[in-house]
Parts: C-alpha cells; structure tokens; sequence
C-alpha cells in the first residue's frame, strides 16, 4: 500500500492542476528567501534555492534575474542588476528591481512599521460588509480585511500592479489606476476573457458619483490576474486596472465568495493609526451624522442649513457645494432609525469622507443613503453631496 | 631547488629520463632536426611544432617519442592538444579521460577538458570538471573558493543598493568580508607527486585509442 500511495503521491506532485496553480504566497517567500540568503553572502544555499524557485516557477523573471546574478558573480562578472542603475529607459531589469524591491521592502520595513496599526481610512465597517479590500499604492499590496464583530482582522495580502502611468485616473486611456471608495461590481471567469487579463477579473465601480460630477472618464477598471508568461508584472504595468498573480486572483476570489458591492479603498497615501486614534475619528464623525438624522427627524432647519450648505468655499470642493436632502422622510419620521453605517475616507480628496447609511422603518421600508462629508479646518462638518441609493446596490 | 620542491612531478620524471638522453640520443637528434625551432627536450619540440601548426609533424614526433617515454602525461598531454587543435574532438577527449584517469593530481587535462565540454554546450560536465581540477590541489581550491566570496559578496552589494536594502544594524560594517584562511595543514600536507603508472597500463589505453 505505502508504494502505491508515494507513486501517487509523486504522480500528484509531478502533474501539477492545470492553469493557474502557481501558488502566490509560497513564491514570494521563496523569492525573498533566496534574495535574503544572496544578501548574507550564503551562496550555497542562495544558488540551490534558486535552483528550486526557477524549476518550480519557470515565469519567475525576478527569479531567473537573482540566479543569473548570483553564477555572474561567482565567475567574477558585474551583477545585471548592478548595472541598471541609473538607466532613464524603462528596461526589464530595472522593472524587476522595482518589483523586488517593494516586496522586499514591504515584508522588511513596511509591515514592521505598521505593527498594530491601522489604515484610517476604514473608520467604520458596514455589518454586512463581510470583506473590504485595501489598496496600498506605496507597497503595491492588496490587502484583504475581513469584518470580525466590526473590527478589522487582515486575512491576506497580495503584490499588485497599478497603472503605467500611476494613480488618480482623470480620464479615458490615461493608463492611471483611479483613487477613491469603489465596489465590485461583478465577476468574469478567466475563460470568459482575452489571455491578458489571466484567471479572471472583478470588475468596480468607476466612475462613481463622485468621479462623475468631477466629469472623470474610461471605464473597465478591473482588478484581474496576469497575462500569461508572467509571474506579476512590474509595480506601474496595467492600462490602470489592478493586476495580481494568477494564484492571488483566484484566492481573492475564493475569499469575496459570494459577497457582492465588496468595498476597494485605492489610496494612494495610507496613513496607518492606533486603534485608539480610529475610535476617536470615527466617533467624531458618528457624532456629526447622529446630530444631522435628529436634524432630518425633527426638521431642524438652521441646522440643515448649516449641514448641506458649504459655508467654507473650498477650491477643490467647489463642485460638490450646494448638497441637497436626497429623499423625504416627511411622515417616517417617528419610527425611522439608522440601522447600519460604513464610514471610509475618501482617498485622494482632502478631509473628505463617504458614509453609507441603512435606514429602516419597520421590516419593509429600507432608505439606504450615501453621503459625503467634509471636515472643514474648524472641525465643522458638512454633507458635500447626498445620493440615495437602491437598497442592494 | 625552490622551484623543483615546489614542482614535484617534474623533479620526478627528470630523474627517471636522465639515462633515456644517453641510449636514444639519435632519436633525440632527430627530433631536434625536425623542429624547425630550437628545442631542448622533447617536449618543449612537440609543443613548438603544434604552435606553428604542424599537428601531423608533432604526431610523428610524438609517435616516435612514445615508445621511449611511454607513460609520460606531458607528452600525453600535448598528443591531447594537437588532436584538440587539429579538430580531432573525440580523440582529445578519450585522451584527457585517459589523463584524468592515470594521474588524478595533474590540474591542466580537468581544464581542457572542461573546456572541450563546454564548446559542446555540456556545461554540467565543464563546472564538475573544473571543481575536480581545483580539487587537485587544496590552496587552488582556497583561492577559488574565496575569489568567489569576493565576487558573491560584490553581487550582495550590488543587490542591497539596487534595491535599497540598508545593512542591518547588527553587522558592522557592509564593506567588510571574513575569508577563508589557509591554515598550516595545507603546508603540511605531503605533496603528491603524480604517479606513474606501469608501462603496460599507459600501453592498454594507448591501444584503446
């Protein structure tokens, strides 16, 4: 029985599941791995563990690139990645510098730093928001938040590529990756679609509300997997989508499961803060939306003024100003009671912030509202703009 | 002396051919008439004879020398060379082969070896070869191995700036690089000398080729 179960065992281990079977996680620990030991001057088992990685990765290029590096120098001659230095021209080394150097860095320095912090973005998870995703722009990572009793719990990370041209998409065929609060909107079987988009792709939501009135073109932001013959590609790669490992993209798609609208905070500048700090942020601006739903409930006039009118003519709202109510609570009043919140940060505008807000009346009547709040200098909130929005949408 | 102590295989054969000079001096003669340059030993005139190119001259010489010295890995060696530079791959191979097999402490058959192996894209072949040839001697080896260190650790260099990695903390200093010393075990060591094998050994893989 034993030599039939190791035959199979080995016949399992030899025929890999065909398609996208590259294991994400196992690689980029092999890599760093290896890379670690070449920094240590262990050569023996730098050179054996690449041996390995380039057999059981044979698209790995940064792979190929540290091996080629490492018999280089060993017969005396000047490491490839030595000499990209100060190229201006994009080339494929200095592609793959960028690469390994961000993830490098991201398990080195990034994560140590950010032990026991939190984005400030995420104030505030919905409670039926089983998942939200986070976009890292500096550390080219994609993490995965899982909402534990309304607490953050990362349940996985993942390299991702952003656009060519980087970030804060403005418009149609500008190559940028868009900033902002997105949701998917949808899935698309790798099968389905051209080879470059690999294993698949989960479609968002841009242009949102907010690009729209900012009159933002393109569309078919899609985070997706890789095209094939390639592991990942450099850090700034996609037509402005988001593009993950074959690998990634099925076990971030394994891990949204069912969940639909999932939120994707892209931000190009993350601040990380204690857990005691997000309290305090989100409570203030709880505070706030309390004190605007008492105004509406009891038709507090001057307060709503003071709320939806922006008294402070900030330059870069000016398109936002003059907010209105987006629906009528006239004769709901009474039982009306906010039932669930989400409150993001709204990357890449200042002190702005999007509440979602789930109100009911009774078990029929679902008011779902999304607003968008600025914090003025002084503290003093105002609602921006106000979109009600259909209850599953 | 120095130089005989520190090259004892030669120290070796000079004694053992001092007699051949006087027995077969018309052969010598002979040789050094067919060397169109001035030649002392027999070797140095093959030698001279497969620089100029004339492979099939250094063959007869050679052929001519054989049953005189019949087991010399010099001579072995330069018929190696002139089937290598003649083109005659196989035969320099089997030869070498032969070389690397009688007299394991002599580095230069592992190297050409290797290098006839890397022309035929064996690279596998060519690295193991040059290692066993490093390995003929422990101070070659030594070197080797921390040239390689000097180099690996450049490399590490190159990858920490790449990349931006700092040195961490607890190392001293990025520059700096602890190689192997050689101790006095190797200056102890007996120095081999090559082996000559019998004659009728040299004789069957003579036949062989």
């Amino acid at each position: 029985m034993k030599p039939l179960l190791c035959l199979f065992l080995a016949l399992l281990a030899a025929f890999p599941v065909a398609g996208y079977s590259v294991n994400s996680a196992s690689y980029e620990r092999d890599l760093l791995g290896a890379l670690e030991r070449l920094l240590t001057h262990d050569q023996g088992s730098a050179a054996a563990q690449l041996e390995t990685l380039t057999q059981s990765y044979p698209n790995s290029r940064s792979g190929y690139l540290i091996y080629a590096d490492l018999l280089a120098a060993r017969g005396g001659l000047t490491p490839a990645i030595g000499q990209a230095m100060g190229h201006l021209d994009r080339d494929v080394v200095s592609e793959l510098r960028e690469q390994l150097s961000i993830r490098w860095h991201y398990w080195h320095t990034i994560r140590a730093a950010r032990q026991d912090l939190w984005p400030a973005a995420l104030l505030q998870l919905s409670g039926q928001q089983r998942i939200i995703l986070y976009m890292d722009i500096p550390a080219a990572r994609l993490i995965v938040y899982e909402n534990d009793g309304g607490q953050l719990k990362e349940v996985d990370n993942f390299y991702a590529s952003i656009g060519l041209a980087g970030f804060e998409k403005r418009r149609e065929g500008d190559q940028k990756t868009p900033v902002g609060v997105y949701r998917i909107t949808g899935f698309i079987p790798g099968h389905k679609l051209h080879e470059r988009y690999g294993s698949g792709a989960l479609p968002i939501d841009y242009p949102n509300e907010l690009d729209q009135i900012y009159e933002r073109t393109g569309d078919g932001i899609w985070l997706h997997g890789t095209e094939p013959g390639f592991i990942n590609r450099a850090p700034r790669a996609s037509d402005g989508c988001l593009s993950l490992a074959n690998g990634d993209f099925l076990a971030l798609h394994r891990l949204i499961g069912d969940a639909t609208s999932v939120p994707v905070v892209i931000d190009p500048a993350p601040e990380w803060i204690a857990p005691a700090e997000l309290q305090r942020r989100r409570e203030r601006l709880s505070r706030t939306i309390i004190r605007w739903f008492k105004a509406r409930l009891e038709s507090d006039t001057p307060l709503l003024d003071r709320l939806y009118s922006l008294s402070h003519h900030d330059t870069s709202m000016r398109h936002l100003s003059h907010a209105q109510p987006s629906s009528s609570f006239t004769g709901l009043a009474r039982h009306l009671r906010i039932e669930d919140t989400q409150l993001l940060a709204y990357p890449g505008e200042e002190r702005l912030y999007v509440a979602d807000l789930w109100l009911t009346h009774g078990p029929q009547t679902k008011i779902r509202i999304r607003q968008y709040w600025q914090r003025a200098a002084d503290d003093e909130w105002q609602i921006v703009r106000e979109f009600s929005i259909p209850p599953n949408g | 002396m120095v130089i005989n102590e520190q090259n004892p295989r030669r120290t070796h054969r000079r004694h053992s051919n001092r007699w051949v000079h006087w027995l077969f001096l018309p052969i010598i003669f002979c040789a050094i008439l067919l060397a169109p340059v001035r030649a002392d030993t027999e070797v140095s005139a093959v030698a001279d004879l497969l620089k100029a190119g004339e492979y099939l001259a250094a063959l007869t010489l050679l052929e001519d020398l054989k049953p005189i010295r019949p087991c010399d890995p010099d001579l072995l060696f330069l018929e190696a060379r002139v089937y290598e530079t003649a083109g005659e791959t196989d035969r320099a191979i089997a030869l070498y082969e032969i070389l690397i097999d009688l007299f394991p402490d002599f580095p230069e058959p592992y190297n050409n070896l290797a290098a006839l192996y890397a022309t035929l894209g064996e690279l596998q072949r060519a690295e193991a070869l040059l290692l066993r040839g490093l390995a003929t001697h422990a101070t070659y080896r030594q070197l080797q191995r921390n040239l390689s260190r000097v180099y690996v650790a450049w490399a590490a260099q190159a990858y920490r700036k790449a990349l931006s990695i700092e040195t961490p903390a607890g190392s001293a200093d990025a520059t700096s690089l602890a190689l192997q010393l050689l101790d006095s075990e190797t200056l102890l060591r007996p120095k081999t000398k090559v082996s000559i094998p019998p004659t009728s050994e040299c004789q069957q893989s003579g036949n062989t080729l």
